[in-house]
Order: structure tokens, then sequence, then C-alpha cells
């Protein structure tokens, strides 16, 4: 995907255009880290962020389609952190739906058991299509990182893919 | 246990990439025809509109800033401001449904406040004019009793309200005694400002609440109904 729209900050005026590019990505993004209710709300709030810091994006440290996402991708932590305390408070059994699925349905299941920095490592590697460089920009941390995260979470999935293997 | 769990990821990926799995609802908020595309993607909503209407996002509130005479522009609390107005279409009231409607005392001797949450029932966001006086005040007949520079209002910026989001725009009256009787009507005019001078009955578009049976201070009895204060019939009207 190409990172449009000149380097620096967006102005006001051109703020939309700036972001629709990367609109798709970001909706993306937050539907593999949270349930679809969760999701429109993820991606809205990660706009307005967008909005409000437009000034502080800096292009020499990475593109606008990687800021962007990281902006949705910390939305998303914050939402399972409030559906968490809402959880625990009300006892409200987890029934976080998600989109209808179609292909590889027991990867998409073990996918969503990962932990959170798993999840969005592997959503944005292998579902946004992200070279390292990018994800590491998403992610807020080195490539090396980034690396041994997928790694992580490739063990885990096999593992939770034997698991049900097993019980089959 | 494949050893080509790599592979199923990557093709999982280009798989879902390429049937636009995008969950319905999402899709339905995102979008709107016409908006342009991304590649391979559907419509998406105009970000300008996005972009602005996350200021109210789920139950957003804002509050809109008091001027009263001597008073400053206390200016709004959480409200985004739209970066241009010709990319959102103005507000509305059909597309309101009113989900609240609070009152508060007076703030001086002849003031009333009503606060009314506005859900954006549509899957369209629109801009709410922050300029310009943003109430009038009818009877029961729907003749206009005072209205811009009679009814001292509140400012806000523009904003724009998300589909399916609220906002709650307080309108601090202060007429003196404008009130007449149990079926005054407080309206808030959602499109664009009044111009000095302009009679009323130009198609505007309003929201009404009715408030019966609010006491007003300091006014005359024929102006100062008995019952406490109520609110009551919220009309969305054209």
């Amino acid at each position: 995907m190409l990172d449009h729209g000149p380097p620096g900050p967006p102005s006001r005026e051109g703020f939309e255009y700036w972001v629709a590019p990367h609109w798709a990505a970001m909706a993306g993004l937050a539907c593999r880290l949270a349930s679809p209710a969760e999701a429109e709300d993820i991606v809205q709030e990660a706009v307005l962020l967008a909005w409000r810091k437009r000034e502080r994006f800096d292009s020499s440290k990475g593109t606008a389609r990687t800021w962007l996402l990281a902006l949705t991708a910390d939305q998303a932590r914050r939402f399972r952190r409030r559906a968490r305390r809402v959880s625990r408070t009300f006892e409200v059994p987890d029934t976080a739906t998600h989109p209808p699925e179609t292909g590889d349905l027991d990867l998409r299941a073990a996918t969503m058991r990962l932990s959170y920095r798993q999840r969005l490592a592997v959503a944005a590697y292998y579902y946004l299509d992200l070279p390292i460089r990018e994800v590491a920009a998403v992610m807020a941390c080195s490539e090396g990182t980034v690396k041994s995260t997928l790694a992580d979470a490739r063990s885990r999935l096999r593992q939770l893919l034997q698991e049900e293997t097993d019980h089959a | 246990m494949p050893d080509d769990l790599e592979v199923r990821l990557r093709a999982d990926g280009e798989h879902w990439r390429t049937t636009h799995e995008v969950h319905p609802s999402l899709d339905r908020v995102l979008t709107r025809s016409g908006a342009g595309r991304v590649p391979s993607w559907r419509p998406w909503l105009r970000v300008a509109a996005a972009v602005a209407a996350v200021a109210a996002i789920s139950v957003g509130a804002f509050v809109i800033g008091r001027i009263s005479g001597d008073e400053g522009n206390a200016g709004p609390a959480g409200a985004s401001p739209v970066h241009g107005s010709g990319a959102v279409k103005p507000c509305d009231a059909s597309m309101f449904r009113i989900v609240d409607v609070t009152h508060g005392p007076s703030t001086n001797s002849a003031g009333l406040v009503i606060a009314a949450v506005l859900n954006n029932t549509t899957g369209v966001p629109c801009a709410m004019p922050g300029h310009g006086p943003l109430a009038r005040l009818v009877d029961s007949s729907g003749s206009l009793l005072a209205e811009g520079s009679d009814a001292t209002m509140s400012m806000l910026p523009d904003v724009v309200v998300a589909p399916h989001s609220s906002v709650t725009v307080d309108a601090l009256w202060l007429s003196d005694c404008g009130f007449k009787g149990p079926a005054t009507t407080l309206q808030l005019r959602l499109q664009g400002p009044l111009a000095p001078g302009v009679a009323a009955g130009r198609h505007d578009s309003y929201i009404t609440v009715s408030v019966i049976g609010y006491p007003v201070p300091n006014c005359g009895p024929d102006q100062q109904v008995d019952q406490g204060p109520q609110v009551f019939g919220m009309v969305i009207k054209r």
C-alpha cells in the first residue's frame, strides 16, 4: 500500500485526504484486535486522536500509515482494558463477537487466543502485509522485537492448533 | 500439526485482504456512496466527517459556553471542530432523536437551562453550527416570542455529529420572562446562523423541546406557571 500525501503533518484542510488511504487498514486492524462493535469506536477514537495530534506527526520517524495504525492499536489496547474492567465489575461473560469468518477458521480462532502484542504483530505482518520495519513502527519496538514476537506467536499458535487437533 | 504454519498465515492474510472482510456494521458506519474508493475496498466515509464527527463518539457530550451580557464565552468542553464546513452537510432536525432532556436551575433571575441529548440516528454525519443564535422561543400557537438578541444563547464552535452518536446541546435562555404559560416551547435550531432581521418562518430545522410548567422567577404572574420544573413533549420538527 502506498503512503499518500506529502511529508510532514497534515494540514487542517487536507487531513481527510491524508487519512483516507489508510482508513481501510485501520479498520481492518481494529477488527482483528477487538470485537466488531468495539472496532467502530476504536477507529473513530484513533482518527480523533490523529486529528488532535496531527501536528505531532513526524515523517522522519515513520509513515502516516504506521503512525495511524499505531494509534489504532493503542486504542484497541485501551478498549480491551476497559472491557476487562467492565467484565470484572459486572461479571459479564466475554461474549464479544467477531466478524463472520471464512477460510482458515481454526487458525483464526487460535490467533484470537494470542496475547495482545502477539496478535498485533500477527495482524500487522500477515494480515495487513506490513514489512517488519513498519510493524516495528506500529508496535513502537525494534525490528528484532517484532521478529521475536512473531516467532513466539507462531510457537503459541502451533501449540494451540495442536491442542485442537488432540481434542478433535 | 502442519509445518507450514507461516504459509497458512500468509494465505489466510491474503484471503482476508482480498475478500474485503470487514464487519458489516463497521462497513455501514464507514461507507458512503460516492465517497471515492480505496482500491479493492468499498467506498469509505469522507474522513473529514469522521474526524470531526468523533467529537461525539459514543455518548459524547460538550457544553456550550455561555454568553450572557457581561459574561464571557465559557467555551465548549470536549468538542472537536470541523475542519471545513463545506465537507459535511448541516444537521437537520429530522436526523435526530432526543434521548434525554434535562433542565437546570436558572443562573440568573430569568434564566433557563435546557440540556438536550440528541442522537444522530442516521448513517450520515452532519455539522452542527456553532455560531449565531441557537434557539428561539415560540408559544403554543407557534408564534415567535423571541430569538436572536432577545435570547442570549450559548455559542459553540461548529462540531460534527457522527452517525449514531450523541451530542448534548445546552441552551441557556436568558430571556426576560419570555415563557408564557404551560406550552411555551424552546426550540433548538440546527441550521446555520439566523441573520439579524430575518423573519421567523423561514424554512429552518428545529428540535423542539417543550418546557411545560417551568416557573420563571421574577416574572409577572401572567408569565409564571405554578408547577415545578418539568420537561415534556420532545418533538422534532422541520
